[in-house]
């Protein structure tokens, strides 16, 4: 009694609490053009999009309630890249693994390959989507933070039927607007790099072009941190990657990381990254 | 939302009725009793629930049902022919490449996965696959032993 008393029962841990039995009961509408899901996104209530579904059924498994799925999957043109005159087009519906198979892909965007051969692991590369990534923009995703390197612009459909290019740091927050691919303007070369050593804590990507070079710190904030800097900033690795590192704006909470290692390691990953551009290197 | 869902399980057609909502391993679990996909994390990180989706990797506890309509899935259940285990099998046997156990159905499917697409990996390929999963007993190293067996087993059968 007394015990008790003075430990009463923990709560219970949230991981104990999800469980694919918490799922609730919705409708399912398999969409077969884009126009036909949005128009189902508009007539439902408390509706969501589904890919790869990763995502979603985690958050469904915790308590989320949705009233209509409306699966992408069979809508055509929506997995694949292209190239559309100067720009590569990657469908919502292109899967990580697609990505880190690309022969296209690695040629105009040297890097990136080798990159998402590294993202997740091979389970979620097979049916995550790039699309599902960048709509749920979690802070340690890699698509919003390679994307925003990039300059990328996202294709979405608004509810109301008209579509607009967005950049890709301003998706996620509208749930009704359906996402139908990414644009990357390679019409000089660029290539991407990027240090993934301390993800989920830390990740730098850098984008460099002929006319400059752009990095983005990602896992530390909300959205990707940006920042362009000068073809010269690679001679001077160090004083940049400090100078950058020292005027970032405040780091979000973090349980597994302190604010003051996670600056500290902006500094020594961009400095890997700039040297790695300076030299040519992969 | 009830459903129809035509799948083929280990080589056998299945035409079943379904909530939106189930998942693929609760699915081969309660209903078709193919209790070798494991489930332990239920979030896609551990590999447990492995099984093959038209041949790829792919996690039952994190799948809806309605996704594999019209897909031939592959659990531990359907690798041996009658009673005749498959090399990768048969390898993880002679390497001892398990403990618990818990692990080994989504290992031997994923490392049939790796071995269909390339019967020849080099080392860095296969940690970069069997990095996907996780063994808390065997540090692996057994598991890439039973994986370079099985590897050079079928390029024996190849050349024969
Ligand atoms: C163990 C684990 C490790 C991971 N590691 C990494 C990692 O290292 N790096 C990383 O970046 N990610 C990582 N992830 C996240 C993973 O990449 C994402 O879960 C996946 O990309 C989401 O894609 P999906 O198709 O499954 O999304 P879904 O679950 O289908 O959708 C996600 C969200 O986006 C919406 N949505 C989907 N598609 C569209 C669309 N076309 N238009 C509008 N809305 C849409 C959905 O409504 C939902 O809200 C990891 C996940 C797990 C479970
Ligand atoms: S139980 Fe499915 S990945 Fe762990
Ligand atoms: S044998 Fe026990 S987890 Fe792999």
């Amino acid at each position: 009694m007394l015990a008790q008393a003075i430990h009463p029962p923990a709560p219970p841990h949230p991981i104990a609490m999800r469980s694919r039995k918490h799922i609730s009961p919705f409708n399912l509408v398999r969409a077969r053009t884009v126009d036909e899901a949005g128009q189902a996104m508009a007539a439902s209530r408390n509706a969501r999009y589904v890919a790869g579904g990763i995502d979603l059924i985690d958050l469904m498994k915790s308590g989320l309630e949705v009233g209509t799925i409306i699966s992408l999957d069979a809508i055509p043109g929506l997995r694949g890249i292209s190239l559309e005159g100067d720009r590569l087009f990657i469908g919502a519906l292109t899967t990580h693994a697609d990505i880190a198979e690309s022969e296209l892909l690695h040629r105009h965007v040297p890097g990136f390959r080798e990159i998402w051969a590294t993202v997740a692991n091979l389970r979620i590369r097979m049916v995550g989507t790039f699309g599902g990534n960048l709509i749920s923009a979690l802070p340690h995703y890699d698509a919003p933070a390679a994307c925003a390197a990039l300059g990328a612009v996202g294709r979405v459909r608004k509810a109301a039927g008209e579509y607009m290019d967005a950049p890709v740091t301003a998706l996620g927050g509208d749930k009704s607007a359906l996402l139908e691919g990414t644009f990357i303007d390679v019409h000089e070369p660029v290539r991407l790099l990027a240090d993934r050593s301390l993800h989920p804590v830390l990740s730098v990507y850098l984008a460099v072009r002929p006319t400059g070079m752009r990095a983005t710190i990602a896992c530390a904030f909300a959205r990707p941190h940006v920042i362009d800097l000068p073809l010269d900033a690679s001679l001077a690795q160090a004083d940049v990657a400090a100078e950058v590192a020292a005027s970032a704006p405040a780091m979000m909470e973090s349980s597994i990381a302190s604010a003051a290692y996670q600056r500290r390691m902006i500094a020594v990953l961009l400095k890997r990254l700039l040297k790695r551009a300076a030299e040519r290197q992969p | 939302m009830r459903l129809n869902v035509n799948v083929v399980v280990n080589g056998r057609s299945h035409a079943l009725e379904v909530g939106a909502h189930e998942t693929l391993s609760d699915v081969l679990r309660e209903r078709l009793g193919l209790t070798g996909c494991k489930v332990a994390c239920d979030q896609s990180v551990c590999g447990a629930c492995t099984i093959l989706v038209d041949g790829d990797p792919v996690s039952a506890c994190s799948t809806f049902m309605f996704k594999v309509d019209d897909s031939k899935i592959t659990t531990v259940e359907g690798l041996a022919a009658g009673g005749v285990l498959t090399r990768v099998q048969e390898a993880f046997l002679q390497d001892g490449a398990f403990q618990c156990g818990f692990c080994t159905s989504g290992m031997i499917l994923l490392v049939t996965a790796l071995l269909a697409r390339d019967p020849n990996p080099d080392d860095a390929t296969v940690q970069q696959w069997l990095s996907s999963n996780i063994c808390r007993c065997t540090g692996y190293n057994s598991i890439l032993a039973a994986v370079r067996r099985a590897s050079a087993g079928l390029r024996t059968e190849a050349a024969a």
